[in-house]
């Protein structure tokens, strides 16, 4: 386990990447310039040992996420420590093989700090390296990383937007636009709902919890008039309000989303354009 | 920035916090949501707020540094996101942990403090001694009275001797192959959770054990996440792996409690393991099968 191989695929001025078998394989010489592709899954066992190194990126495998996300949990570890970090789909690697994973891989999921350096899912891991080494992160504050996003915009004028928590919600949301966002439908979501009042909403279910608390809030917003439907956890992850618009299927809604054709088991997309239509007695 | 640029988060002032326990200027303040952790928190407290533990509400906690985190895991959910914010606290040493989804209610965390139940952890709060089944206010109680040494990266080495077998063998659950020690050569059957493709090969040719269960890695293109086996049956070295949907990478203690089989080497077979077996039951056969 002595002999170390780094096979160096690339070299340049802010410093080069690194193709290895195993992520045990990053080493003190990457530290802040180097991005190391590991053939290793990425979950926070990995992790610890790559940032012990902090090299100045790292991209591994996903495994096929696995149950509860341990394929891929080594992502959130080191964006902790502020390294970009992204994951590889397994079906394109090759696992063990890190210069074949360079050569022809794809990746499947990215951290916030690897988002910032220009990092996208379905890129190659050959583009993800070069950006990973030629970009900075944008310096971005916890609460400036709302991933806001106009989705699809009606002949109304109102639209769907997507963004990670209710609590990202703005002025112009209010009465206008359909927001798709991923914290629960809890009773601590319903002050947020009631100060942003958009024409509509998607947020999470929270995967149900006790006594159904997690969709809770859909019911007490009915008397402000708010359309809202709640996606199936399982279904769409939390944190993503992207994933809530793309993944998500429908568990719960109210009546006021009802009325405009919101019907549990639709995809969050479809019920996301029903709520941009006019209530029923308007 | 003028405030109609503002979210609703920047906007609000209001940070509803109740305080549940204290004890030497330390306390437990409960909250229905981390978006109110704050300033306040810094160094001194456990906070247990009724969000689920994504790194959203992660990060939104983390640079206020609380004592400690525990929060709700929503049923884990789809990717693990109920729970990746745990990963996230662990980097920066913050001990962390989640109750049950249906042991408490979302957003009231009254009810997670009373009613909860701890599912979930990473490892700063394991260090503090909370484990999963505790109440969430004995977790809370253990993590304001804890003082963890700060975990230095890559120092969890877990490690136990789970059956003991004849002639001194015996199975040894590790979370890495990495960790194998001189003394598991021809002794030790050992399960471990990194995947069995080629790089783990060489590191289990090197470690020379009884026998071996690893995992496969969700097998991965070429099933190259058990090509171990093949290098491995090749070395007369009897091994198996865990199935990916069965038991989570990185985690041997799930595999060995969870686990099902996946795939096994000609060696493994000619000592009665076969695909579909527990972990549990394949490892026993490994350890004893060989002495027949």
């Amino acid at each position: 386990m002595s002999d170390v191989e780094q096979t160096v695929v690339h070299e340049g001025p802010r410093g080069k990447i690194v193709a290895v078998d195993s992520a045990y394989d990053t080493q003190a010489r990457n530290r802040g310039r180097d991005v190391v592709v590991n053939a290793s899954y990425s979950g926070v066992l990995p992790a610890r040992f790559v940032g012990e190194h902090m090299p100045r990126g790292a991209i591994g495998v996903d495994c096929g996420v696995g149950p509860e996300g341990a394929g891929i949990a080594g992502l959130w570890f080191l964006e902790a420590l502020g390294v970009p970090a992204a994951t590889a789909y397994i079906e394109t690697v090759r696992l063990g093989d890190g210069v074949d994973m360079y050569e022809t891989a794809t990746i499947s999921f990215v951290n916030a700090i690897a988002a910032r350096c220009g990092v996208t899912t379905g890129m190659s891991v050959r583009d993800a390296a070069q950006a990973l080494l030629e970009n900075d992160p944008v310096e971005l504050s916890p609460s400036e990383v709302t991933n806001r996003r106009v989705m699809e915009t009606a002949d109304n004028g109102r639209s769907v937007v997507c963004t990670d928590s209710i609590a990202f919600g703005q002025p112009e949301d209010a009465g206008r636009n359909v927001l798709c966002t991923a914290g629960h439908t809890g009773r601590s979501a319903v002050p947020y709902l009631r100060k942003v009042a958009p024409w509509g909403f998607i947020c999470s279910d929270g995967g149900g919890g006790k006594e159904a608390s997690g969709t809770a809030g859909l019911e007490i917003v009915e008397v402000d008039g708010l359309a809202g439907a709640s996606v199936d956890a399982r279904t769409a992850r939390m944190g993503n309000g992207l994933s809530t618009y793309e993944d998500g299927v429908i568990s719960a809604c109210n009546r006021i989303a009802a009325a405009r054709g919101v019907r549990v088991g639709q995809s969050a997309r479809e019920a996301a354009q029903l709520l941009l239509g006019d209530d029923p007695s308007n | 920035m003028s405030n109609d640029r503002k979210t609703l988060l920047e906007r609000e002032d209001k940070h509803p916090q109740e305080i549940a326990d204290e004890r030497d200027g330390r306390r437990i303040i409960v909250l229905d949501s981390a978006r109110w952790v704050d300033e306040r928190n810094t160094d001194r407290d456990v906070v247990v707020p009724a969000s689920y533990i994504g790194v959203l509400p992660a990060r939104m906690m983390a640079i206020h540094r609380p004592r400690g985190i525990i929060g709700h895991d929503a049923c884990i959910g789809k990717d693990g996101a109920g729970i990746a914010g745990l990963w996230y606290l662990e980097a920066l040493g913050i001990p962390a942990a989640t109750a049950d989804g249906m042991s408490a209610e979302m957003g009231n965390g009254q009810d997670l403090y009373t009613e909860g139940v701890i599912s979930r952890l990473n490892y700063p709060a394991e260090r503090c001694g909370v484990q999963v089944g505790m109440s969430v206010a004995e977790a809370a109680k253990l993590l304001r009275d804890t003082d963890t040494s700060d975990a230095e990266v890559g120092n969890k080495i877990r490690r136990e001797i789970v059956e003991e077998g004849p002639n001194g063998k015996r199975t040894v659950v590790t979370d890495s192959i990495v960790w194998a020690y001189p003394e598991d050569e021809q002794t030790s059957v050992l399960v471990t959770a990194g995947h069995t493709g080629r790089s783990g090969a060489s590191f289990l040719l090197e470690a020379n054990p009884w026998g071996f269960i690893c995992h496969d890695g969700g097998m991965s293109k070429n099933r190259s996440g058990i090509t171990g086996l093949q290098t491995t049956a090749d070395a007369g070295l009897p091994g198996a792996t865990i199935d990916g949907m069965s038991a989570p990478i990185g985690d041997a203690f799930r595999g060995y409690a969870e686990g099902t089989i996946s795939a096994c080497n000609g060696p493994a077979e000619d000592r009665g393991v076969a695909v579909g077996m527990t972990v549990k039951e394949a490892a026993h056969r490994l350890l004893v099968g060989g002495d027949r």
